[in-house]
């Protein structure tokens, strides 16, 4: 069940309500308010208390800055004043999303890792996770996926202990995932991943990850 | 509050192998001096002379090497500030022209607001709507067509890195690449050296562009914002469909264009790692391809 909230000029009224409901929203609000909160404020408001909310803004091709709404406040889409021919089917373009992302998030609760950066979480299955590397530069780690290679401020030792035994230290600087290994080279001490992708194994790790391999398979 | 060892001195170093391998041959020959010119004949004096000779050799080559090295990094500096120059300069042009576009337009439109009123005046509304349709609402068309958002750029405060993103985005649209343009609030790059920022931004649009380019319909978005007190920086682009091994791309001559390219990842990755502050998220969905930069407040 999803209530959905339309904002173009009382933005505290809708605070109050979302406040009072628990239930996840899909919020049409209109960029420019003329009121003390403009509909940026009020979209991070809605955001804390909604998380998992769905946020549509309204506005004019000049104001358009679609990139920077996702990023602030992960915004769904945008709807333009100036097309008003366009409006209907974008009303249901958006429902229609709003619908299929509810229901898939509801029907699999993947294990997954989330990278903390300030008030932004980018979260990613750990099925999807193929390594995590510490990189050249000792305060950072990255974390390798098939669409995906980003850096954050961490220590491998520190997110080892997070995951579970899928994951294997295989070298100082390496933690993969052995379900997306692909094959081993001994000698070279080399893991090739799904994606081609390589990490380095240590030999002293090299004995811990053909046993578990061996039980796991 | 740069984090970096200051760039003269780390180039400055680059120039110590070649000083160690002068080193070596001197003292290879040195010894080969000392032990031969015993065999053959030489007198003390004359091995001990030799010796002196090439000390001195040593010494001037080294001095010789360093002044070399210094002067090459000097030109390469010289080299990129007129660049940057040249930049402005382009930059300078284009929001020039777009000013005298928009005079011209203030000019027409008494024009029409005269035309228009004596038409209202004489309650002639299909003279009106023929004059509307015919005269005035195409000229609207033809006033936003060359404008893509090279205003926006006006929120960036540093010079270097205005100069060179516009340069790459004229560059781009020239190339028919729509271009999306978002930079809502005034930006203040503080944490990071504004040179190997720029470096990397162009590495990034170069990509982008080469990329979008190979599409039927090539996209190319900048974002920059503030994030609390971090810098972000978003640029994405659409790409013909296929599989990218994201470590691929960052490896040293691995370019789509052929061989002898490729360098641009690379450096870029170089530069990144230096900083303890900036972190990047490389990720595509779909057929978009993003770059995503964060510089955060030390």
């Amino acid at each position: 069940m999803i209530n959905v909230y339309i904002c173009e000029d009382n933005p505290h009224r809708i605070l109050d309500s979302v406040k009072q409901n628990d239930t996840v929203g899909l919020y049409f609000l209109d960029i420019d308010l003329k009121t003390d909160m403009n509909g940026m404020v009020l979209a991070r408001e809605l955001r804390k208390l909604d998380p998992r909310g769905f946020i549509v803004f309204i506005t004019s091709h000049s104001e358009l800055s679609f990139v920077t709404f996702n990023f602030k406040v992960e915004a769904l889409d945008y709807i333009l004043k100036d097309e008003p021919g366009k409006l209907q089917s974008k009303i249901r373009e958006c429902i229609f999303n709003v619908n299929e992302k509810h229901t898939s998030f509801n029907n699999k609760i993947q294990k997954n890792f989330v990278i903390k950066i300030k008030d932004r979480s980018i979260v990613v299955d750990y099925q999807d996770i193929l390594f995590f590397e510490t990189s050249s530069n000792i305060h950072k780690v990255i974390l390798h996926s098939k669409e995906r290679k980003i850096e954050f401020i961490a220590k491998l030792k520190d997110i080892e202990v997070q995951l579970d035994n899928r994951f294997y230290r295989c070298h100082r600087s390496y933690l993969v995932n052995k379900d997306n290994i692909k094959e081993i080279d001994s000698a070279a001490h080399i893991i090739t991943m799904n994606n081609g992708s390589t990490c380095l194994i240590s030999s002293r790790m090299m004995k811990g990850l053909k046993a578990s391999l061996t039980v796991s398979r | 509050m740069i984090k970096k060892k200051s760039s003269f001195i780390s180039h400055t170093a680059e120039a110590l192998p070649l000083i160690g391998i002068n080193l070596l041959i001197c003292v290879i020959i040195f010894v080969f001096n000392v032990v031969m010119g015993q065999r053959v004949g030489y007198t003390p004096q004359i091995i001990i002379f030799n010796c002196a000779l090439f000390v001195l050799y040593f010494i001037i080559s080294t001095i010789m090497i360093v002044s070399i090295f210094k002067a090459y990094i000097v030109k390469a500096e010289t080299t990129r500030k007129q660049e940057s120059l040249d930049n402005l300069m382009e930059y300078t042009s284009q929001i020039e022209s777009m000013y005298s576009d928009l005079r011209s337009f203030k000019h027409d439109y008494t024009n029409i607001m005269l035309s228009m009123a004596e038409c209202i005046n004489e309650r002639d509304l299909t003279g009106l709507e023929k004059h509307f349709s015919e005269n005035i609402f195409p000229l609207g068309k033809e006033l936003t067509q060359g404008d893509f958002q090279l205003n926006r750029l006006i929120n960036i405060h540093s010079p270097e890195l205005k100069s060179l993103v516009s340069a790459k985005l004229i560059y781009a649209h020239e190339l028919s690449i729509d271009i999306n343009v978002e930079i809502t609030e005034p930006v203040e790059i503080v944490f990071m050296d504004i040179i190997d920022l720029s470096r990397i931004i162009g590495v990034f649009l170069d990509n982008a562009i080469e990329a979008a380019r190979e599409t039927l319909n090539p996209t190319l978005s900048f974002t920059m914002l503030n994030n609390h007190d971090s810098i972000v920086m978003i640029i994405s682009n659409n790409f013909i469909t296929k599989e990218i091994n994201l470590d691929e791309i960052n490896k040293l001559s691995v370019s789509s264009k052929g061989s002898g390219r490729g360098i641009g990842l690379f450096n870029a990755h170089k530069i990144i790692s230096h900083y303890d502050n900036v972190i990047l998220d490389t990720h595509y969905k779909d057929n978009v391809f993003t770059q995503n930069l964060e510089i955060l407040a030390s």
